[in-house]
């Protein structure tokens, strides 16, 4: 079973993540690559292809993106564009981006010049509210219809109940999975939960689930890979998807028992709302009212959430890796340092590159943090 | 108030100056802007002193001053601050980068320093990008005011203007329960938009101007980027500027004659300007003309793209003045898909029969940063006319080198000019 897990673990990891794509083609089916987690995977789901989540290259050397973006430019955005440029993505059959932010908005634009697989560009509303909810099933709906003519099929109401349906099983399945970080020490490394969260984003949503409900009971009778009595962390970031990074937290003495990641929780968090009688509009409420990203104008819930999750998760201290040059979350640093602190909350905030780099400084700084919060 | 105060001081010596010495100035007219200038900085002075309500905005001052508030906008009260490293050393204490665009980090740093007055409450958006509404919230944050933001879609139909709309209401509500003594005046509304919609007019009727060669206007001209009537404390004094600016250039054009002597070439300037360094200067002496400031907003409110106002071609039906506010809140090309910012670079170059496009790579500029090789190499296929990228940055002077930034904007020139002698 360490092997089953480590394999999930280990199915976004560049090695591997190709190879579910190559699958599902290698089966006639069609491939939709998603930039974002804001983009609504049970659509794609529905009109019967599979959503696969778009990295950037875990590398230093982005020779061909700068042609494209300057040195002070988003670090996860110029890393796509190296992906996007290398070829690897050229198998996909569709890409759908979002204005998570304007350089993320902006690789909907390179792609498109780069005369590749057809895209489309969601504009998500930064207001959590009813008009919010209305507007955004108007995109995907939009969505919708796009993704139907590339598949070659309608997308029904039945359909996509049907793929809510099998998308809240895989949310359920890691609510559970984060249910057992609640421990004092948890079964399971922050780290690893990172690979199983991000394999979800590029395996098909059944496989996935089934796979993850194998593991869950082996899980709970685990015995914890991390020694007890170190502080637990919350790590707060975006577009974070290696777990390495984690990893070299939890080296330093502690556990990451909760995250505030859109590769992690606020990926899952949040079922739809499958009473309700218009799916696209269950769907819209979902996505938009879900723990929110920094991209969304309302920072005191952001920070609301995460003081809720500190007390549900008995965190200690909150480590905030912001990707450096992604403006949404640059421009809160100050607002969500201040207003943590005021709720008691011990938090330290370093600026990452998107690819695991700068280790050395790292590991100094979360270490000092770390050392402060040992009891 | 240190801005407000700066701010009296260098529009009453320019008044002096452009009166002492018209020709000198450029336009005659300038006397008059400046005079606004000054009576703005009083106005929002006074209204401070008294209590009055005073609302930070983005784009709109329509809106604001139909509701009784004073206007402030944020992002053009950054692009005249005097002390932009003061700021910059201000927004690093708190842990905010210092390479997002200069112009939204100097607009909070001016709040963190107390430069300006202290609003009563701020309406955002992501009109124009990501490091505006950022800036809103953080400015909102650190001066302890009610914000409201709206959130801009980046299609224009009737579904995306009805959203607008809504949330321009919802505004409406918001600062009515907020702000004491502000209330929504729909005939003032009516009769701002009116006199906006004339002097958008004159600005079209200058962007026709401006197709002549020679060009009547010179490069720093091309940056001249007043407010609009409707935010003076005397907008029709605000109206009859824009008629003295556009006769003034009328006047020009008609005698024959170019702002540069012997025009050899015409070139775009796009996204933004290096405020602190006069490279136009060095470009007219040799003989090149800019024609035209290129950013967001602009092919909007020039009229090469949609008109704003009174249109009735692009929604198909005439607008309520709530649906005008949204109409022209959805019409910033840098809002929305790169195709919209793209169009208009290249419908100015068409229009205005440019030679080349300088595209300044404002540091932090999120929205045109990533869209700059694209744009380039569409302005090649589609036009046949090179684009130069200049890395810079508005207002920092420490992280750029001057004297690179000139030499690299010369040898470009320099390189045009052997082409095009053959």
């Amino acid at each position: 079973m360490e092997d089953r897990l480590r394999r999930l673990v280990e199915a976004y990891s560049p090695q591997n993540r190709a190879r579910w794509l190559a699958e599902w083609k290698g089966q006639g089916g069609k491939v939709v690559g998603s930039l974002c987690s804001y983009v609504p995977e049970e659509v794609i789901e529905a009109a019967g292809m599979l959503s696969w989540r778009i990295p950037g290259v875990w590398q230093e050397s982005i020779p061909r993106a700068k042609a494209y973006y300057p040195q002070d430019s988003c670090s996860f955005a110029m890393r796509v564009v190296e992906l996007m440029l290398s070829g690897d993505l050229d198998a996909l059959d569709f890409v759908v981006a979002t204005d998570w932010s304007d350089d993320t908005r902006r690789l909907h634009d390179i792609w498109l010049n780069l005369g590749k697989a057809p895209a489309e560009l969601l504009h998500v509303p930064h207001v959590d509210s009813e008009l919010g909810y209305q507007a955004f099933a108007q995109e995907i709906a939009r969505l919708a219809d796009r993704l139907g003519e590339v598949a070659g099929v309608k997308i029904t109401a039945e359909a996509l109940r049907q793929s809510i349906a099998t998308h809240n099983e895989m949310r359920e399945m890691l609510g559970r999975l984060y249910e057992l970080r609640k421990r004092p020490i948890p079964p399971v490394t922050g780290a690893e939960v990172v690979g199983i969260t991000t394999a979800a984003m590029v395996m098909p949503k059944r496989a996935f689930t089934a796979e993850l409900a194998v593991l869950l009971p082996y899980l709970a009778e685990r015995k914890p890979p991390l020694p007890a009595g170190g502080p637990r962390l919350m790590v707060s970031s975006d577009k974070l998807d290696d777990p390495r990074y984690v990893e070299l937290i939890e080296q330093l003495g502690c556990v990451v028992a909760m995250d505030d990641l859109d590769t992690g929780s606020r990926y899952f968090w949040q079922a739809v709302d499958t009473s309700s009688a218009d799916p696209i509009y269950a769907l819209a409420k979902r996505y938009v009212s879900r723990p929110a990203c920094p991209r969304m104008y309302a920072w005191d819930r952001q920070v609301a959430q995460v003081v809720a999750w500190v007390k549900e998760f008995a965190i200690d201290g909150v480590v905030e890796l912001p990707v450096m040059h992604s403006r949404p979350r640059e421009g809160r640093v100050a607002f969500f340092r201040e207003s943590l602190r005021k709720a008691g909350v011990p938090i330290m905030s370093f600026r990452r590159e998107y690819h695991l780099a700068n280790v050395g400084q790292l590991k100094t700084r979360i270490g000092a943090f770390v050392e402060t919060l040992q009891k | 108030m240190n801005y407000l105060e700066k701010q009296l001081e260098i529009c009453e010596r320019r008044i002096k100056r452009v009166r002492e010495n018209p020709e000198a100035s450029g336009y005659a007219s300038s006397a008059l802007l400046y005079e606004l200038e000054r009576d703005l900085a009083l106005a929002q002075m006074q209204a401070f002193r008294e209590g009055r309500p005073i609302a930070a905005c983005f784009y709109t001052s329509a809106l604001p001053k139909a509701m009784g508030f004073e206007f402030v906008n944020t992002m053009m009260t950054a692009d005249r601050c005097r002390w932009p490293a003061a700021c910059l050393d201000a927004i690093r204490e708190q842990g905010y980068p210092d390479d997002a665009c200069d112009r939204t980090i100097v607009s909070v740093g001016m709040g963190l320093r107390n430069d300006i007055p202290r609003f009563s409450m701020i309406l955002g958006s992501n009109f124009a990008c990501d490091a505006e509404w950022v800036a809103f919230n953080a400015l909102a944050y650190h001066t302890n005011v009610p914000v409201f933001q709206v959130d801009i879609p980046f299609d224009r139909n009737e579904d995306t203007l009805r959203y607008v709309t809504e949330q321009i209401r919802e505004f409406i509500a918001f600062a009515e329960r907020e702000v004491p003594g502000v209330h929504y005046d729909e005939a003032k509304l009516i009769e701002l938009q009116e006199l906006d919609r004339q002097a958008l007019g004159y600005l079209h009727d200058m962007y026709e101007l401006r197709k002549r060669v020679p060009c009547p206007i010179r490069g720093a001209d091309a940056f001249r980027l007043p407010y609009f009537p409707s935010a003076f404390p005397d907008p029709h004094k605000g109206l009859e500027y824009y008629r003295l600016w556009r006769d003034e250039m009328a006047e020009r054009a008609a005698k024959g004659g170019g702002a540069v002597a012997d025009e050899k070439l015409r070139i775009l300037w796009n996204v933004s300007g290096p405020y602190h360094t006069d490279c136009f200067t060095m470009l007219e002496k040799k003989g090149v003309a800019v024609p035209f400031f290129n950013y967001g907003i602009a092919s909007r409110i020039f009229g090469a793209l949609f008109g704003v106002y009174g249109d009735e071609k692009e929604y198909g039906r005439r607008l309520s003045p709530l649906e005008e506010e949204a109409r022209l809140w959805l019409g910033n090309t840098w809002c929305g898909r790169g195709e919209r910012w793209i169009e208009s670079t290249l419908t100015v170059c068409r229009d205005l029969k440019l030679d080349a496009i300088v595209n300044f790579l404002q540091s932090g500029c999120t929205t045109t940063l990533g869209l700059a090789k694209v744009l380039a190499d569409r302005a090649e296929a589609e036009l046949g006319i090179p684009t130069l990228h200049l890395e810079g940055r508005q207002m920092d002077t420490i992280a750029i080198d001057t004297s690179q930034f000139n030499q690299k904007l010369e040898d470009f020139v320099d390189v045009l000019l052997l082409a095009k002698a053959g």
